[in-house]
């Protein structure tokens, strides 16, 4: 009884301390996220790797049904620099036709031949924690399609590390080379990402955390003690 | 194949990721998109766009709204899962859609039909280039289908000689990767493919424009530029014109290329920079000269179309917007010459990328793309603010199109200058009568006028009057309603939308006043009501009964409880694909844990409720809602505990529209938080022991598997969390709750 009147007034005592977080400021990382139409940032002549959005993959409605189709979108190909290149393909949905690889094969040739030294492809896909084991096995079959040569590269979602199964994450790791766990949607920091970090402890596979130019961020102290921790990437925005 | 210009794409939500979990639970931030149920916008968002010319629109919405009233398309409301609405009013949940306000993309996408383009190709659309940068390979596989057909019909090349070309054009990618990877050129290998292989004058013609092509692939574009041009005689028809069309494309990627140059860094290592000012404009006016050329001799040539779309790219590259507007007037009024690449949804996808906003006095030649802008520097915070004198000496550029301009005035009275009053004179000068989305806006623009001087009762009667007027207008009618709707929470006769005969029958609506605007006693009353669809009595029961629960009712509950006898059976439904049924299920209230083999043994809920009505903080029925809202929370995958939430999303923003789901919540009260009632159970001495070893145990597994809170109080600190297991495990350690408890987290 005693204890626990002790246990109760020790939870009142201690809300949430402040944080004091910081600007994300591009110059401080060498990893980018590069979208179409993103003005030249000082920022990405020291890039070490550059994830370069070249498509979006969705579904639309025809008069015959609905059809995959690939967009293409972001960046033509050119000579980045000497830094790693990624390509990014978004995507909404799982339904993809075997082309839809090949055609990633071929971009990721073309961007070779440009002179850059292309690292992978990374699929840039939502998912909701319970449809995990179904993405995995869509990641499973898109691997097989693609040279071994390639690595590949995921978002994620901060819901996935604390509510998904270890199954289902055990298998990611099998799957994907790296899992970029991304705390901003949309243009903005999502605004209680803290609460999630503590459940990074459960990914074992390289990860990094994906965060937004001019968003939010602090860097909880276990994190770089974490081994599959493996750095940063940032989006980059035009100034508004 | 024309190329696109995305000038300036910012990083918006629009082209982020956009996917929506399950129900949407506002505890997880994943859903991206929602409506903000208002029909005059307060500011930019894509998520929320209205069917009449509004400065907050994505411009992309007003041009098309603009080109529905030229005849050029039409609207197809379809459902659609992830942002659009929801096409089964039993579906819809609290952050979803209706019809409207609906998501800028949803529109764009799908419900706008161009009247000239085959629906499969609908959206369709050639591949799209930062910048105005292109690349050779857009052709890679359609330059292969057309090269192979042309050689199929020229029956005077020898069948091995055709086959071997047709070979090496389809497998180009490969041979150039592979060389690429192994440092050799393209020559060598042509070479040694073709040396002595094509010996047939028409087989040579195809060659040279095969080694022309794989220096087209390589960006060789001054080598390519020569061998196309030495072929613009040829005898070979095909060749000859594919070659004097291949000279412009050349001529017009050597361009673009050029904008090109290598950085250096402060260590040596060097980058590629593109803008547009490094191009070289020699090669500019080359490649304006080379189409010139090609279309000169081939006016309706089978290239005619893409190769007048190079002119845009060149006037974009070159930022000679006066020529670059003027080229789209004359594709918008040429749509069905053979010279023309645009189809209707095209036009409406370039314009507004590629037009720039500043460009006024080349705007004017043009009235379609000068409206949208004008609408656009309306917005508060434009930078580019459009003044009365500067419109009022547009007219000239509207003659054709006066009830575009009258709108504009009125609107620019109404956005910019906020004076409403005015805004009625402007308006009443010209009565609208024609039914299209212009006449529209203005008979909108009319109400919120009415609205906004306070003549509520005059814009009551004034939304009722054209809704009395029936509409074949789509999206008119919902917006209508929804005018309505706010007139009525205005005065506060919510109410008054579901009497009977009222016009605001937009199921999708009227949940959404369900959910954000009605009371308990309105919601009772709708649910006993007669002429209230069944999906509404449903929801309208779930809702009260929920509301009571949730918020600490449990007289209430108890009482309406017996509402749940009086509700008609609900029809058969699918289970939507990716969420299962996300219905309002009255069958949670007759839910019991008697059942639950790691729950408490609970009675039934109502039985639950009646111990909490007479006492609120009896430790037994405290316990006992908190194993009904974790069990049914695991089942229907849903977090109801928004501790943050409810407060700050119904404040209402600092410049207000009138807007439903904002100001006093319809149904007050604290919300029910597990961890808060856990809390108080061990705050109670005369709690019995097993009851607090409950307690401790499910305050424990708040923080599992990861060690967040889901139990809706504030978190506590690790060290707390270890007390509580220590508790349990010291003075509780025979019962169950403690040996089922391996850790903490």
């Amino acid at each position: 009884m005693q204890l626990s009147l002790t246990v109760l007034l020790l939870s009142a005592m201690f809300p949430l301390l402040p944080c004091y977080a910081t600007v994300v400021d591009a110059e401080a990382h060498t990893s980018f996220w590069l979208w179409g139409g993103v003005e030249p940032q000082p920022a990405l002549r020291r890039a070490e790797h550059l994830y370069v959005l070249q498509g979006y993959v969705h579904q639309e409605r025809r008069a015959r049904g609905i059809r995959t189709v690939v967009e293409t979108q972001g960046p033509a190909v050119r000579h980045m620099g000497e830094c790693k290149v990624w390509l990014v393909y978004r995507t909404e949905t799982l339904e993809w036709s075997p082309e839809i690889a090949t055609g990633i094969v071929r971009r990721l040739g073309i961007w070779r031949m440009a002179g850059n030294e292309v690292v992978g492809f990374q699929v840039d896909h939502d998912v909701s924690t319970r449809l995990l084991p179904a993405y995995v096995e869509f990641l499973r079959r898109l691997r097989a399609q693609v040279p071994r040569s390639y690595r590949l590269s995921i978002t994620g979602l901060l819901d996935w590390s604390n509510h998904g199964e270890v199954q289902a994450l055990a298998e990611l790791a099998t799957v994907v080379d790296e899992v970029v766990v991304q705390t901003y949607q949309g243009s903005a920091t999502i605004p209680n990402y803290r609460s999630y970090l503590a459940g990074l402890k459960r990914l074992t596979c390289p990860y990094k955390i994906g965060l937004i130019q001019h968003g939010e961020w602090t860097e909880p102290a276990e994190l770089l003690r974490n081994p599959w921790f493996r750095g940063y990437v940032v989006f980059l925005m035009n100034r508004k | 194949m024309g190329c696109l210009f995305m000038l300036v794409v910012i990083a918006t939500g629009f082209f982020a990721a956009s996917a929506r979990a399950c129900g949407c639970p506002p505890a997880y931030s994943y859903c991206y998109c929602h409506p903000t149920w208002s029909v005059e916008q307060h500011a930019v968002n894509s998520c929320s766009n209205v069917p009449y010319l509004s400065p907050y629109n994505d411009t992309g919405v007003n041009l098309r709204l603009l080109l529905l009233d030229e005849g050029l398309a039409k609207l197809e409301i379809q459902p659609d899962e992830l942002d659009g609405w929801v096409n089964n009013p039993w579906e819809w949940e609290e952050y979803q859609y209706g019809q409207v306000p609906f998501h800028a993309r949803v529109f764009l996408k799908q419900y706008f039909r161009s009247l000239d383009t085959d629906d499969d190709e609908g959206g369709q659309y050639p591949p799209s280039y930062e910048s105005a940068e292109g690349t050779p390979w857009i052709t890679l596989d359609t330059g292969q289908v057309a090269f192979e057909k042309a050689l199929e019909a020229a029956v005077e090349v020898p069948v091995e000689e055709r086959d071997l070309l047709i070979r090496t054009r389809r497998d180009l990618w490969q041979t150039l990767f592979t060389l690429h990877e192994r440092g050799e050129s393209t020559s060598e290998i042509l070479d040694k493919t073709f040396v002595r292989r094509i010996a047939s004058p028409a087989g040579t013609h195809f060659l040279a424009y095969l080694q022309a092509v794989f220096a087209f692939y390589t960006e060789r574009y001054s080598e390519a530029k020569a061998l196309f041009t030495a072929l613009q005689e040829c005898e070979q028809p095909w060749v000859r014109e594919t070659a004097h069309y291949m000279i412009s494309r050349t001529a017009l990627l050597h361009a673009e290329w050029s904008g090109n140059r290598i950085q250096q860094n402060n260590d040596g290592s060097s980058y590629t920079l593109w803008t547009k000012a490094s191009i070289d404009t020699t090669l500019l006016g080359e490649a304006v000269q080379a189409i010139r050329g090609y279309l000169q001799r081939y006016p309706s040539g089978r290239y005619a179309a893409s190769a007048r779309g190079f002119f845009r790219c060149c006037y974009s590259l070159a930022e000679d917007y006066p020529a670059l507007i003027e080229e789209y007037r004359w594709q918008f009024e040429h749509l069905d010459s053979a010279q023309s690449n645009l189809t209707v949804s095209r036009f409406a996808e370039e314009v507004p990328i590629t037009l720039p906003t500043h460009a006024q006095a080349a705007l004017l030649r043009f009235w379609l793309p000068l409206a949208c802008n004008d609408l656009y520097r309306m917005r508060r915070h434009s930078d580019n603010a459009l003044s009365l004198n500067e419109l009022q000496a547009q007219r000239p550029a509207f003659i054709g199109h006066e009830e575009v301009f009258e709108y504009l005035l009125a609107a620019h009275h109404y956005f910019i200058r906020r004076a409403p009053g005015q805004t009625l004179t402007v308006l009443n000068r010209n009565e609208q009568r024609s039914t299209g989305y212009t006449a529209f806006s203005s008979r909108v623009l009319r109400g919120l006028a009415l609205e906004a001087t306070g003549e509520h009762r005059a814009a009551r009667r004034y939304w009722e009057k054209l809704l009395k007027e029936a509409s074949s207008q789509l999206l008119q009618s919902e917006t209508l309603q929804l005018a309505l709707a706010l007139n009525y929470k205005q005065s506060g006769e919510v109410g008054k939308a579901f009497d009977a005969g009222s016009p605001i029958v937009d199921p999708y609506l009227r949940n959404a006043l369900l959910h954000f605007e009605v009371t308990a006693p309105l919601l009772r009353k709708i649910a006993i009501t007669q002429h209230s669809s069944v999906q509404e009595r449903h929801r309208a029961v779930f809702l009260l009964l929920y509301g009571h629960l949730i918020k600490g009712k449990y007289k209430a509950f108890v009482r309406d409880h017996a509402l749940l006898g009086t509700l008609p059976a609900p029809p058969e439904r699918s289970p939507n694909k990716w969420c299962g049924d996300r219905s309002p299920d009255v069958t949670l209230f007759s839910w019991s844990g008697e059942d639950l083999k790691d729950g408490l043994r609970c009675p039934s809920i109502v039985k639950i409720a009646t111990i909490l009505a007479a006492d609120p903080q009896n430790p037994y029925g405290l316990l006992c809602l908190g194993d009904f809202v974790l069990f049914n929370e695991r089942e229907h995958d849903v977090i109801w505990f928004e501790p943050w939430g409810i407060e700050d999303k119904r404040r209402p923003s600092s410049a207000p529209v009138p807007r439903l789901g904002v100001g006093p919540d319809p149904i007050p009260g604290k919300v029910f938080s597990r961890g808060e009632a856990y809390k108080a159970v061990l705050a109670r001495s005369d709690a019995p022991p097993d009851l607090q070893a409950y307690a401790l145990h499910r305050l424990v597994k708040c923080y599992a598997p990861a060690g967040i809170n889901h139990c809706g109080d504030r978190d506590v600190p690790r060290a707390v969390r270890k007390a509580w297991f220590t508790a349990l495990k010291t003075e509780h350690g025979r019962t169950v709750w403690a040996k089922s408890l391996p850790y903490y987290w």
